[in-house]
């Protein structure tokens, strides 16, 4: 009885293991492609409405999903406070604090690192110039995202699983 | 390393100051502004950045530079040079990250902060069809301190209302640059719209034409000198135009506007006369001798538009009253001061 409740319990935290890498790699391009749907969101603001960035950034946060958003918004208030940050700094500190919370590969974050330092320092045409590069990067980034998804994700969902059984006829 | 610079708290000014003025500066210049002696922040006019230059203070009448521990020294090469960092950061700050957002300003070469304070800036003009479009490589800030003077404009007010009317003389302040002129117009206009119950005066409806935003300071639209409750302002509007659309839109007993010169000036101030305005403005110069000499306004003069000049001068500090003229040239009052 124990055997049987050990190794359904192998079992079972091995294939858990496998299925959070797996959807490391499913998340990976959802996040990717927010954060595209974001700075178009910002491009607008910037081109056509000439929106300051504390409040541009702040609406464009509330607008996507939550571990995205929480960049944006924590960029607009780090500006909003004037307490002494440019846009390239507070756009790199929230990316910073956030990036853990976020399954973004350290090419991702250089991306937007690199976003930042453009990030509201010069007049409109510009930043809609740095805000397509970015996106450009981002979709690349997604299309590599999305190939290793299909090959790394189906192989982790089960995986796990399959590991969790060799360890189990090893053991037994 | 964003550490704000706290000012004792019985000093109202050096607190106004810091939270308007001292934030927008980058956090090396804050550090040091912050180090001042407070009964020499109370005599902050300007405050001037430039490129690779000693940090510039203007205390009232004196220029001091400022060393890196918050001393005001004479000597420029004592002085805590402002670099390119500095400068770019507080361009940053005062933009609040959005460079973009303030394309008019950078092409007009300033922007207001809240509190009315003034940011000059100069560095590569940007070029478009013969026109300035905008300005980059910022190389110059100048900080004006804004002191609203409430009081200012008192000594003035027999001369320039017309108690009869319920109105005011077209009146024209004369003044070198620096003498308090938009200072006095300011408070004339808040006079005329709050009222002025010692006189028996009541508060009238003012149209304000403030192309530069230095009277009322607008920021995002809402006034940051206390204009009164019956004032009307057009921001950042062209003088001229400004006056017929407030004329037509408003309906305002008194149109202010600053800084007067250019022809279309004149030929707007032509059309208001006549139309029951009153008409209050102002014009560089540093005597009546030297106003004639300028073509547009001399035109004005002998058209005997203004029925009252006023003449102001530095001479016992901004805002000194050098003498009220009637438009026949006769004095009306002298020497009174501001």
């Amino acid at each position: 009885m124990f055997r049987l409740i050990g190794a359904l319990l192998i079992i079972g935290v091995a294939g858990w293991g496998g299925l959070w890498v797996a959807s490391t790699y499913s998340r990976r391009p959802q996040q990717l492609r927010s954060f595209q749907s974001a700075l178009q969101m910002l491009d607008t603001e910037i081109v056509y409405g000439a929106t300051p960035l504390p409040v541009a950034l702040k609406k464009v946060g509330q607008a996507v999903e939550p571990a995205v958003g929480v960049v944006f918004q924590k960029a607009g208030k780090l500006l909003e406070k004037s307490c002494g940050y440019t846009a390239g700094e507070a756009w790199n500190k929230a990316l910073g604090d956030q990036a853990g919370r976020t399954v973004l590969r350290s090419g991702d974050l250089m991306i937007l690192k690199t976003f930042g330092e453009v990030l509201g320092a010069s007049d409109r045409s510009e930043q809609h110039k740095n805000i397509v590069l970015t996106i450009h990067y981002l979709q690349k980034a997604e299309s590599e995202a999305e190939k290793e998804k299909e090959k790394n994700g189906k192989l982790w969902r089960y995986g796990g699983f399959l590991i969790g059984i060799s360890m189990v006829l090893l053991l037994l | 390393m964003q550490q704000i610079v706290s000012l004792a708290p019985q000093d109202r000014l050096g607190k106004r100051l810091n939270n308007e003025v001292f934030v927008y500066l980058a956090p090396s210049l804050r550090g040091i502004l912050g180090k001042l002696s407070f009964s020499r922040v109370s005599d902050l006019e300007e405050i001037r950045l430039r490129h690779n230059q000693p940090l510039l203070l203007r205390l009232g009448e004196d220029d001091f530079f400022l060393d890196p521990f918050g001393n005001l020294v004479s000597s420029p090469v004592a002085g805590y040079k402002v670099t390119a960092e500095d400068i770019w950061k507080t361009v940053q700050l005062i933009c609040q990250g959005s460079v973009y957002a303030f394309e008019e300003e950078f092409r007009q070469g300033y922007l207001t902060l809240p509190g009315g304070h003034r940011v000059g800036l100069a560095g590569k003009a940007v070029l478009e069809k013969g026109a300035v479009r905008t300005l980059k490589e910022i190389g110059s800030l100048n900080f004006r301190i804004a002191r609203a003077v409430p009081g200012a404009a008192k000594p003035l007010l027999p001369y320039v209302l017309n108690f009869r009317e319920k109105g005011i003389y077209h009146t024209l302040i004369i003044s070198p640059p620096r003498a308090g002129k938009t200072t006095i117009l300011r408070d004339l206009i808040r006079y005329l719209s709050y009222g002025v119950p010692s006189l028996k005066f009541p508060g009238i409806n003012v149209g304000v034409v403030d192309e530069r935003s230095e009277l009322a300071a607008c920021y995002q639209g809402v006034p940051q000198h206390d204009l009164g409750p019956r004032v009307d302002v057009l921001d950042h509007c062209p003088k001229a135009q400004g006056m017929i659309m407030l004329l037509r839109s408003m309906s305002p007993q008194v149109i202010a506007t600053d800084e007067i010169g250019r022809p279309e000036d004149v030929e707007a101030l032509g059309e208001m006369v006549n139309t029951g305005v009153g008409i209050l403005t102002t014009v560089h110069a540093a005597c009546l001798e030297e106003l004639e000499e300028r073509p547009y306004i001399r035109q004005i003069i002998s058209r005997g538009i203004f029925q009252r000049y006023v003449l102001l001068s530095r001479r016992k500090g901004p805002g000194t009253i050098e003498g009220i003229w009637d438009s026949q040239g006769n004095e009306v009052s002298r020497k009174c001061s501001g």
